[in-house]
């Protein structure tokens, strides 16, 4: 491995997660600040260090594994995970919890893993990482909710995962190879679509979208943080790399939009709103990447950019909510404003950015999109993503802060301080925001293809403040209308929440009988036989074996007593451990 | 500073209210002088198009998810728990 110009930044990640097996938890003021170390050399590595080509190829299981691919796509989005990762750190850098900066470690490696994969089986590796990483990061908020959320997280990535595994194995089977390269739309197979289908569940594409709202308000304050940004967006970049041109995702990209905006328009939990507007905004991006030309692809990974840091700025101004209220349903919210000022603008930053504002990152990234769908005549989906567009601003720009920060009957139960390094966080992503809205060829040199796209032309600012600000009148007129209520909204998680219960209901019946009725058998038949051998054999083994096998009966013994210990009877626990023993397996059968 | 000016914004909001109409008149007066050189659909040409799809987006929006959707398909808060 040529390491002068190639350094993997998930061995940093990996390497501060084993560092903080050997800390103690009250000892934070001390470790915190080996926090945000990873991501700086990760950022370094990335911007100094790498170059263009390919690195990190190892033998294994005489396959071929790729770890090091590096071109502009791939640097385009380990740029901005190694930026949001450390804008992340910083905003959990207050947490006790050494096990949630683990999983965040082992989740931001798995990122960074899949963005540098240059084949199927590496990219699987690391993409099971995170689902199972990601997963901790719910379950770590230790509530009931959060724990059920996880387990529904992690079954249905499961299936994502099968799916992929399943599509790679089938495509090896056909052409003997598991190189990750693009599939032409018109040659693609019907495992090809089976691996489309494995990264779609990762990118929320309807209906495979549901897990998304259903587990990011139950993860933690600071997980969620991570979660918005890596495990859609590496969804959106292998979708880049390997079906870039496929009209089903075009079309699937525009109705995300409109989901998306229309569902966060009913919601009542800020961090549901803001998980719907996921499905909104990564919509454009799988859009663009479905009409497949240059622009919009380069528009996809603009809007994958500008998203992450925005968007992670929404949630961390929503986990301030949370974190200082105890609550994020805006029904119990109002006139946070003045509690929280500091909270409330970088909020704002955020809102103004995320509904493309001029001067702000989404203006450059999404009407980028938008205008490329356009200039490749795909008229109706550019007009689906201008509605989109109305919806966005309405739902996420105006109504979660209006009722959050400045509706009337205000907030008056006590608020927690919010941590210094909280208001760091925001900062820095609040001042990232506007920097890239203003110059936009901070962005735009990063990109995959050439740019001829010009975001400030008075024709485009006029018609985005038109659009926009008659949205604006659309909501004033409609303020009393939308008033958040204390629902939830059904999606299509009924269908497996439904299914889960029917085979509780075939566990519970139909199975129970049949274990009853088996074990009365037992009993009555296999039990007196077993009685009849162990009788014989306490003869043989008085008579013959005593004196030799003593020493080994300790040996049992004590293997079984710290066997025991691992048996907590906790799927989670069993989870992680099979993680720990896989990377374990994984690493003797490299050195070997 | 927030505080403030909040409470000045809460105080005085028909003074808003006229500034936000006033703002959204300015627009489509200048719509009127800018128009896109290679207008993607035919009805851009004439000016205040995309106000009306603004406005009208957005009043469509909060009406048929509000009043309709909504109404189908919202549940208590312990729907999932009470079963």
């Amino acid at each position: 491995m040529n390491l002068s110009n190639f350094f993997h930044p998930s061995i940093a990640f990996i390497a501060l997660a084993f560092i903080l097996l050997l800390v103690k938890s009250e000892n934070n003021k001390a470790w915190r600040w080996l926090l945000p170390i990873p991501p700086m050399v990760a950022l370094i590595s990335i911007i100094f260090v790498m170059k263009e080509g390919v690195y990190g190829v190892q033998q294994y299981l005489s396959l071929d594994l790729t770890f090091g691919r590096v071109d502009k796509l791939s640097l385009v989005f380990a740029n901005i995970f190694a930026l949001q990762a450390l804008i992340g750190m910083l905003f959990a850098l207050h947490l006790k919890d050494r096990a949630q900066h683990f999983a965040a470690c082992f989740y931001i490696a798995g990122a960074f893993g899949c963005v540098f994969a240059g084949d199927y089986v590496t990219l699987f590796i690391f993409w099971e990482m995170m689902s199972v990483a990601s997963t901790f990061l719910v379950w770590l908020n230790r509530s009931e909710r959060s724990t059920q959320a996880g387990f529904r997280y992690f079954l249905f990535h499961t299936f994502g995962g099968l799916f992929l595994l399943a599509g790679m194995l089938l495509r090896y089977k056909a052409i003997g190879t598991f190189a990750f390269t693009p599939v032409a739309p018109g040659a693609a197979q019907v495992y090809d679509y089976m691996i489309m289908i494995g990264f779609c569940v990762n990118a929320a594409v309807l209906p495979l979208h549901a897990w998304l709202p259903d587990a990011y308000p139950e993860a933690t304050v600071t997980g969620a943080v991570f979660m918005s940004a890596f495990t859609t967006k590496t969804a959106v970049y292998v979708l880049a790399r390997g079906f870039a041109g496929f009209e089903i995702l075009a079309v699937m990209g525009v109705l995300m939009t409109i989901y998306g905006a229309a569902y966060a328009t009913i919601e009542n939990n800020a961090r549901r709103i803001l998980s719907y507007h996921i499905i909104s905004q990564v919509g454009y991006m799988v859009a663009g990447i479905g009409i497949g030309t240059a622009m919009t692809v380069n528009g996809a990974c603009a809007h994958a950019y500008a998203h992450i840091l925005y968007k992670g700025l929404l949630f961390m101004g929503a986990g301030c909510v949370l974190y200082a209220t105890g609550t994020a349903k805006l029904t119990e919210l109002g006139g946070l404003a003045y509690r929280l000022p500091w909270v409330m603008f970088c909020y704002m930053i955020a809102a103004v950015s995320i509904s493309g504002f001029p001067l702000f990152n989404g203006f450059i990234s999404k009407t980028m999109t938008i205008t490329g769908a356009a200039e490749a005549h795909h008229l109706w989906l550019t007009l689906g993503m201008e509605v989109a567009a109305v919806g966005t601003f309405l739902s996420v720009g105006i109504k979660l802060p209006y009722f959050a920060f400045f509706h009337k009957p205000d907030y008056t139960k006590e608020i927690k301080p919010i941590p210094a390094n909280m208001y760091v966080a925001m900062g820095i992503a609040a001042f990232l925001c506007f920097i890239i809205g203003v110059f936009p060829n901070l962005l735009y040199q990063l990109l995959p293809f050439p740019v001829e796209y010009v975001p400030y032309t008075s024709w485009h600012v006029l018609q985005t403040l038109l659009l926009l600000s008659f949205t604006g009148l659309g909501f004033y007129l409609m303020r009393h209308v939308i008033v958040p209520h204390a629902k939830i909204n059904l999606d299509f998680d009924y269908v497996y929440r439904l299914g889960g219960k029917l085979g509780l209901g075939l566990a519970k019946w139909p199975l129970a009988k049949l274990d009853n009725w088996w074990t009365e058998f037992y009993n009555r038949v296999g039990l007196s036989g077993m009685l009849l051998v162990a009788r014989i054999s306490r003869m043989f083994d008085e008579k013959a074996i005593d004196g030799v096998v003593d020493g080994s009966a300790y040996t049992v013994l004590g293997a079984g007593g710290r066997l025991a210990k691992v048996q907590t009877g906790k799927l989670a626990d069993y989870i992680g451990l099979a993680l720990v023993i896989a990377i374990g397996l994984f690493a003797v059968f490299y050195l070997l | 500073m927030f505080s403030r000016l909040l409470k000045w914004a809460r105080d005085h909001h028909p003074i808003l209210k006229w500034l936000l109409f006033g703002w959204l008149a300015a627009l489509v007066a200048a719509n009127i002088f800018i128009l896109p050189h290679h207008p993607h659909f035919a009805l851009e040409k004439f000016p205040g198009f995309w106000a009306i799809f603004g406005a009208g987006c957005g009043l469509a929006f909060v009406v048929i998810l509000k009043k309709i959707i909504f109404l189908m398909i919202s549940r208590p808060e312990d729907f999932y728990e009470s079963k």
